[in-house]
C-alpha cells in the first residue's frame, strides 16, 4: 500500500489522464502501449507492483513502460515477454499489444546491426582453401592440360629427331674444347652425327664426291663402309659429308684418330664400333608400315608406323627379335648388315609375324 | 528434443540411399564452384531435431534427427530419413531399425550423420543441376569437446560443404532470441535442447559463464516412460511418452487439472491396456530432470561475476530451446530462483535463426570482422 502509494504520483506527473490519453493517442494511431497497460491496470484495480510481483520485476520497470520509455528498459525480447504475461494478467489480447509494440518501436535488429563478433571456430576442409586457392589449382589444371593435349597430338619422331639435334649440339662443343679423348668423342658423338646427316637432305653432288674423296682416314671411312651397308647411295654423301667437317676438329684435339698405332686400344674400339653393323634395320621402301619389334629379353623397342623412305635401325640391342610387320611388302629387313628374306604374311590380316636372329 | 514442432514440409526421399563410405579426392576442387549455386545454412544439428535457416528465408527445414537403416544382405542402405525415419520409430521388422545418429548433442555415428546432413542440405536446394556446397554454420553444445566438434566438422564439411563455421549454442541462442550480446551488460540464456541443456551467460559478444547438462527432452520422455512404468505396470513406447509431454506435461502446478488417455502393454498381462494420466502425475514424473535444469541455472548464478549477476537480476533469464515450450517451465525457474524468467518467441529455432544472423554478418562485414583461422 504504501509503497503503492509512493509511486502512484510518480506516475500520474509525468503521464496524463487515462481519458486524456486515450484522445491524444488517438489523433496519433491509439493508445500507446504504456498507456493501454496503464489503463488495462487501474482498470482491473491494480497495482504497478501487482504488475511487477509475478514476473520478479522491479518497479521501475513497469514504470518506465507505462511512460513508454521504451530505452530505458530491458531489451526486446524481455519487453515482448513481459507484455505477454501482462495481457494475459489484464485481459488484453497479447498479440494486439505485441503488434502495437512493434509499430511503436521499430523491430530492434540490434544483435545484427550492433556489433556482435561472437567467437567462431571456422574450419575448412582439409587440403582446400578459399575460393582463390581453388580457382588457382583449377588454373594449374588446365594449363596442365593443355599443355598434355598438344605433346600428344605432336608427331613422336619429330620430337624425337629434335631431341637427336640437341644432343648434337649439346656435345659438339665440347668436342672443339679439346679436352675429350677422340675414341670417346667419336663413340658418343658419331650416330647422332649420322643420325643428323640422314635427316638432312642430300648434299649437293659437287660437294659430295669431294668430302667422300677427300682426307677421312680409315676409321671414319670403315665407319662409312659399315653404314653404307645398310644406307642409299645418296645419302652415304651426305655422311661423308658429315665426317669430312668433324675431321679437322678430331686431328687438332686429338691425333690420334688416323693415327691408331699409337693407341691401338682407341683404334680398336673405334674401329669396332665403326665396323659393327646395326643388329637390326628395317627400312620401309614402298609404302607406310606399322612396326612392332621386341629383342630377345621381349622388352619393346618399337612399336610405331615407319613411314615410306624411312629406316630404323637398332644398333646395341640384342636378338633374336621378335617382329611383328603391318604391311611387310613394303619392308626391308637387315639383321646384322644382312638382308633378311621375310615370310609370306597372314591371308587374313595381311600382318606378319617372324623372329629374326633365331640361329 | 521431442518438443519441437514441425514447421516445414517437405519432400520424402525417393529411394533407398546406398550406404557409402567413398570419399571423391577431386571432390573439394569444385566444391569453390558448386558454391555459386549454393545457399549458405545455419544447422541447428540438435539431438532430437535439424533446423536449418536460410537467410532471407527463415526456417526451411526442421525435421528429426532420425535416419532408418535397412539391412540389405549384408550392406546397410538408407531406407529413411527426418520424418518418414521417425514415423518408423518402434515400428520396424528386424532388418530395419530407426537409429538417431546423434546422442547428447553430439555425434554418435559419425557416417550416418554425414548421409542425414548430405540428404538435409540437398533437400533445402532447389536446383538439382549441381550437387550443393554451401557455406555452414553448425551450433555445437558448450559442452562439446574438441573431438566432438571436430567430428561435426568434418561430418559437415564430408556432407558437401565448403567451409565450416562452429558456434556455440547459448550465443547462438542469445542472438537469435534477440539479446543484444554486444554490450556490456550481462543476459543469461538457457537452452533446453533434446539432448542438452546449455547455460550460458553472455555479455560484450563473449561466454562469461557456460554449463551445459546432459538433461533435455529426451529425458523427459524417459522419465515418464519410467513413471508409468513404476506406476502403472504398463510400458509406453517414446512416441507416446512424447504426445504426454506436449499435451499434458508441466513444470508448475497449475489451476486446471488435465487429463490424457494412452495405450500400453500391461507388463503382468502381456495385452495391451487403456489408462488415463493427468498433469499432476507427470509433473511429479518430471521432478528430476527439472530439478537438475534448475541446479545448473542456480550453479552458473553462483558463478557469474557480481555486476553480471546485478544485470541478470535486472533484465531476466531468457529460456530457448524446445524444451521451454513445457509449459510453466518459466514460472518454475523463476521460483526457484528469484529472478525474472522470460521464454523467447519461437524458443524451437532460436539458435538456427541466431546462426543465420552470423551468418549474414558475415556477408556484410565482408569477411572482415572474424578471424579465417
Amino acid at each position: 500500500m504504501s509503497e503503492q502509494e509512493r509511486r502512484e504520483p510518480a506516475v500520474g506527473a509525468t503521464a496524463r489522464e487515462p481519458d486524456e490519453a486515450i484522445t491524444f493517442g488517438q489523433e496519433a494511431a491509439g493508445p500507446s502501449v504504456g498507456e493501454r497497460i496503464r489503463g488495462g491496470r487501474e482498470a482491473a484495480g491494480l497495482s504497478a507492483a501487482d504488475l511487477a510481483q509475478p514476473l520478479n520485476l522491479d518497479l521501475k520497470v513497469i514504470e518506465c513502460i507505462e511512460r513508454d520509455e521504451l530505452d530505458a528498459v530491458p531489451g526486446r525480447p524481455y519487453i515482448l515477454a513481459y507484455l505477454r504475461a501482462w495481457a494475459g494478467q489484464l485481459g488484453l489480447d497479447g498479440d494486439e499489444l505485441i503488434a502495437q509494440y512493434n509499430a511503436q518501436r521499430a523491430p530492434d535488429n540490434g544483435a545484427v546491426q550492433g556489433g556482435i563478433h561472437p567467437t567462431l571456430d571456422v574450419m575448412e576442409p582439409r587440403g582446400g582453401g578459399s575460393g582463390r586457392r581453388l580457382l588457382g589449382w583449377l588454373g594449374i589444371l588446365i594449363v596442365i592440360a593443355i599443355v598434355v593435349l598438344a605433346l600428344s597430338r605432336l608427331d613422336a619422331d619429330r620430337v624425337q629427331a629434335w631431341w637427336s639435334d640437341l644432343q648434337g649440339e649439346t656435345t659438339e662443343p665440347s668436342t672443339n674444347s679439346d679436352s675429350v679423348p677422340v675414341d670417346e668423342e667419336r663413340s658418343g658423338d658419331e650416330r647422332p652425327a649420322i643420325e643428323g646427316a640422314l635427316d638432312e637432305p642430300p648434299a649437293p653432288p659437287t660437294e659430295a664426291p669431294s668430302s667422300t674423296e677427300g682426307a677421312a682416314d680409315e676409321t671414319s671411312a670403315g665407319a662409312a663402309e659399315g653404314i653404307s651397308l645398310a644406307l642409299p647411295a645418296e645419302r652415304l654423301a651426305a655422311i661423308g659429308a658429315a665426317t669430312e667437317e668433324r675431321e679437322p676438329v678430331e686431328s687438332e684435339s686429338s691425333p690420334s684418330v688416323g693415327e691408331g698405332e699409337n693407341e691401338p686400344n682407341a683404334d680398336e674400339s673405334t674401329s669396332s664400333a665403326a665396323d659393327k653393323p646395326p643388329a637390326l634395320l628395317l627400312r620401309a621402301t614402298g609404302a607406310d608400315s606399322w612396326v612392332e619389334v621386341r629383342d630377345g629379353n621381349g622388352e619393346r623397342l618399337m612399336y610405331d608406323v615407319l613411314a615410306a623412305g624411312e629406316e630404323r635401325e637398332f644398333a646395341d640391342a640384342t636378338g633374336p627379335f621378335s617382329l611383328v610387320l603391318g604391311q611387310p611388302e613394303g619392308l626391308e629387313v637387315e639383321y646384322q648388315g644382312e638382308p633378311v628374306e621375310l615370310g609370306e604374311s597372314s591371308g587374313d590380316t595381311g600382318v606378319l609375324r617372324t623372329t629374326v636372329g633365331n640361329s | 528434443m521431442p518438443l519441437r514442432r514441425g514447421i516445414a514440409t517437405m519432400d520424402r526421399p525417393t529411394g533407398p540411399t546406398t550406404y557409402s563410405r567413398h570419399h571423391s579426392v577431386i571432390t573439394p576442387m569444385f566444391k569453390g564452384f558448386r558454391g555459386i549455386f549454393s545457399t549458405d545454412l545455419s544447422i541447428d544439428l540438435g539431438t532430437a531435431n535439424t533446423l536449418i535457416y536460410v537467410s532471407g528465408k527463415g526456417i526451411v527445414l526442421d525435421e528429426p534427427s532420425v535416419v532408418a537403416l535397412r539391412n540389405d544382405g549384408g550392406q546397410t542402405v538408407i531406407q529413411a530419413y527426418g520424418n518418414e525415419a521417425k514415423q518408423m520409430v518402434g515400428r520396424t521388422p528386424k532388418s530395419i531399425h530407426a537409429v538417431r545418429p546423434l546422442r547428447d548433442g553430439v555425434i554418435a555415428d559419425f557416417h550416418v550423420t554425414e548421409k542425414m546432413l548430405q540428404h538435409f542440405i540437398k533437400k533445402v536446394h532447389s536446383s538439382h543441376w549441381f550437387r550443393p556446397s554451401p557455406r555452414v554454420l553448425v551450433c555445437v553444445p558448450v559442452g562439446a569437446t574438441q573431438v566432438e566438434r571436430r567430428a561435426i566438422r568434418e561430418s559437415v564439411l564430408s556432407a558437401g560443404a565448403r567451409r565450416a563455421f562452429i558456434i556455440e549454442e547459448p550465443m547462438a541462442a542469445a542472438i537469435g532470441a534477440g539479446v543484444d550480446v554486444d554490450e556490456p551488460r550481462g543476459s543469461m540464456v538457457v537452452d533446453i535442447g533434446g539432448g542438452t541443456s546449455e547455460v550460458g551467460v553472455i555479455s560484450l559478444d563473449g561466454i562469461v559463464y557456460s554449463s551445459s547438462v546432459r538433461i533435455g527432452g529426451d529425458k523427459f520422455d524417459e522419465s515418464i516412460i519410467a513413471f508409468v512404468r513404476r506406476h502403472y505396470g504398463i510400458l509406453i513406447g517414446e512416441a507416446t511418452a512424447e504426445r504426454i509431454k506436449k499435451e499434458i506435461g508441466s513444470a508448475y502446478p497449475g489451476k486446471e487439472l488435465r487429463e490424457i488417455d494412452v495405450k500400453g502393454r500391461n507388463l503382468a498381462e502381456g495385452v495391451p491396456r487403456s489408462f488415463t494420466l493427468n498433469s499432476n502425475e507427470i509433473l511429479e514424473a518430471l521432478q528430476e530432470p527439472l530439478f537438475g535444469i534448475v541446479q545448473a541455472v542456480r550453479a552458473a548464478l553462483e558463478q557469474t561475476p557480481p555486476e553480471l549477476g546485478a544485470d541478470i537480476a535486472d533484465r531476466g533469464i531468457v529460456l530457448t530451446g524446445g524444451g521451454a515450450l513445457l509449459r510453466d517451465l518459466d514460472k518454475l525457474v523463476m521460483e526457484e530462483t528469484g529472478l525474472p524468467v522470460v521464454v523467447a518467441e519461437n524458443p524451437l529455432t532460436c539458435v538456427a535463426r541466431g546462426g543465420g544472423k552470423v551468418l549474414e554478418l558475415i556477408d556484410q562485414r565482408n569477411n572482415t570482422l572474424f578471424a579465417d583461422e
